[in-house]
């Protein structure tokens, strides 16, 4: 079945016989449309940011964001995120190697780094909201839109993290009961990637976002 | 993804060569992510833009490592990776519409009101402070100071525009400088800072826009 879908082996069929998942080469028709999905979901976050950077360049009371927002804590997210994203490929590993229950237990270590993060998130809106006097729509010491660019993104980009926790522990619950037992790690991959998207997302947002 | 590993391995000796890389690669971005995270220590002693260049590059490397190497793209063929390649559309709409959007008006929508600032005021601790506060607030409304904004509420029709994007752009730095003086002055008053209000700026006009022979709607006045 996977050598049918081996690009290499697609130039004997006629146009009107070739598999649309051809020009994907060996990947999975699910892999390919989780690739897709991921494609719109980064359009989508490319709109949010580019909102955002139109409205910091034609405000010029826009504060410099380290002076409100920590970027300690948020370089911690960082790492945590970077963490889980290596755990995430050597679930992926594990499991090809057949060792289901290494696989488990990595799967839940980095369901386990996506909850920190949400928790780390969870204390930062507070803490700004009391602190620096930021909600959804309003700010305390500048523009309101410092503060609403602020929630969506990091926001949108918390919701993605949720997603991701659900779907990990889906295919923890998964592996645990021994639907991977026999090496086909194809589905794990595919959750992975979308693990790793999340991951790569708030590299771009915590640049963005934080750093600049 | 056994043919990712030389032959001839076991699958224990093939997951320990997969996961050596990745933990190579794991090193590497936390290296990327300390080296992103320095230039805030030396915000004073080097331009700006160098120190955002530098970010953008290690950004743009630990984007690429998760992509390259997580998500499998050094395997996939060529269509995957345009695929996952498209959102960096978004670059090429940023660079259509950003030279525009820094050139045109700034945009200032600062405006600190009473209702905006007291409920949020961590400033003001004490039940006296509040006291206070209420007062200026009343003070400054009856006194015509609460914070109005001589910034056009008309739209513009093009012929009332300035000839020229450097006169518009001076123009526009007036009316900030006057909006950050007035958000000072109004931000004083609520918080209950002795600072007198300035009698410039459209003080005393009361309602706000209105047109007066004041410093202030000789800066809208520019605009015109």
């Amino acid at each position: 079945m996977k050598g049918s879908n081996l690009a290499g082996m697609s130039h004997g069929t006629s146009p009107a016989t070739a598999k649309a998942t051809d020009i994907f080469g060996h990947a999975s028709n699910g892999k390919a449309g989780m690739w897709i999905f991921l494609m719109t979901d980064g359009l989508t976050f490319g709109g949010l940011l580019l909102a955002y950077g139109m409205l910091r360049v034609r405000n010029p009371e826009w504060p410099h964001p380290a002076d409100h927002l920590g970027i300690g804590l948020s370089a911690l997210a960082t790492f945590l995120l970077i963490c889980s994203s290596v755990s995430m490929v050597m679930a992926q590993s594990a499991g090809e190697a057949r060792k289901p229950r290494k696989m488990l237990n990595l799967l839940l270590a980095t369901a386990f780094g996506g909850i920190l993060f949400l928790g780390i998130q969870v204390y930062e809106y507070a803490h700004l909201a009391h602190s620096q006097g930021m909600s959804f729509a309003d700010f305390l010491h500048g523009p309101p839109q410092f503060a609403s660019t602020f929630f969506i993104v990091t926001g949108f980009h918390g919701a993605h993290v949720f997603s991701g926790v659900v779907y990990l522990l889906i295919m923890a619950f998964r592996t645990a009961m021994g639907k991977y037992d026999d090496g086909n790690v194809n589905t794990i991959e595919i959750a992975g990637l979308f693990w790793h998207f999340v991951d790569l997302v708030w590299i771009l947002v915590f640049t963005l976002v934080y750093l600049l | 993804m056994s043919g990712h590993v030389p032959e001839g391995l076991t699958p224990d000796q093939a997951e320990a060569f997969r996961n050596k890389k990745y933990i190579r690669i794991f090193f590497a971005l936390c290296l990327f992510t300390f080296l992103e995270v320095l230039p805030a220590f030396f915000a004073d002693k080097f331009p700006k833009m160098a120190l955002d260049l530098w970010i953008v590059l290690f950004t743009i490397l630990k984007a690429g490592f998760v992509g390259w190497y997580f998500m499998h793209l050094e395997y996939e063929s060529k269509w995957t990776r345009i695929v996952a390649a498209l959102p960096l559309m978004m670059l090429l709409y940023a660079a259509v519409l950003m030279p525009d959007t820094v050139r045109s008006r700034p945009i200032s929508l600062y405006v600190p009101t009473p209702d905006r600032v007291l409920p949020l005021d961590t400033h003001a601790p004490s039940a006296k402070g509040h006291a206070g506060t209420d007062t200026a607030h009343a003070e400054a409304t009856d006194a015509g100071t609460a914070p109005s904004v001589d910034v056009p509420t008309q739209p513009l029709s093009p012929d009332q525009l300035p000839d020229t994007a450097t006169a518009e752009r001076q123009a526009a730095d007036k009316v900030v400088a006057a909006l950050k003086a007035q958000s000072e002055q109004a931000k004083a008053a609520i918080t209950g800072d002795a600072a007198p209000p300035a009698p410039s700026a459209g003080g005393g006009t009361g309602a706000p826009s209105a047109p007066a022979a004041t410093s202030g709607s000789s800066e809208v006045d520019a605009w015109r």
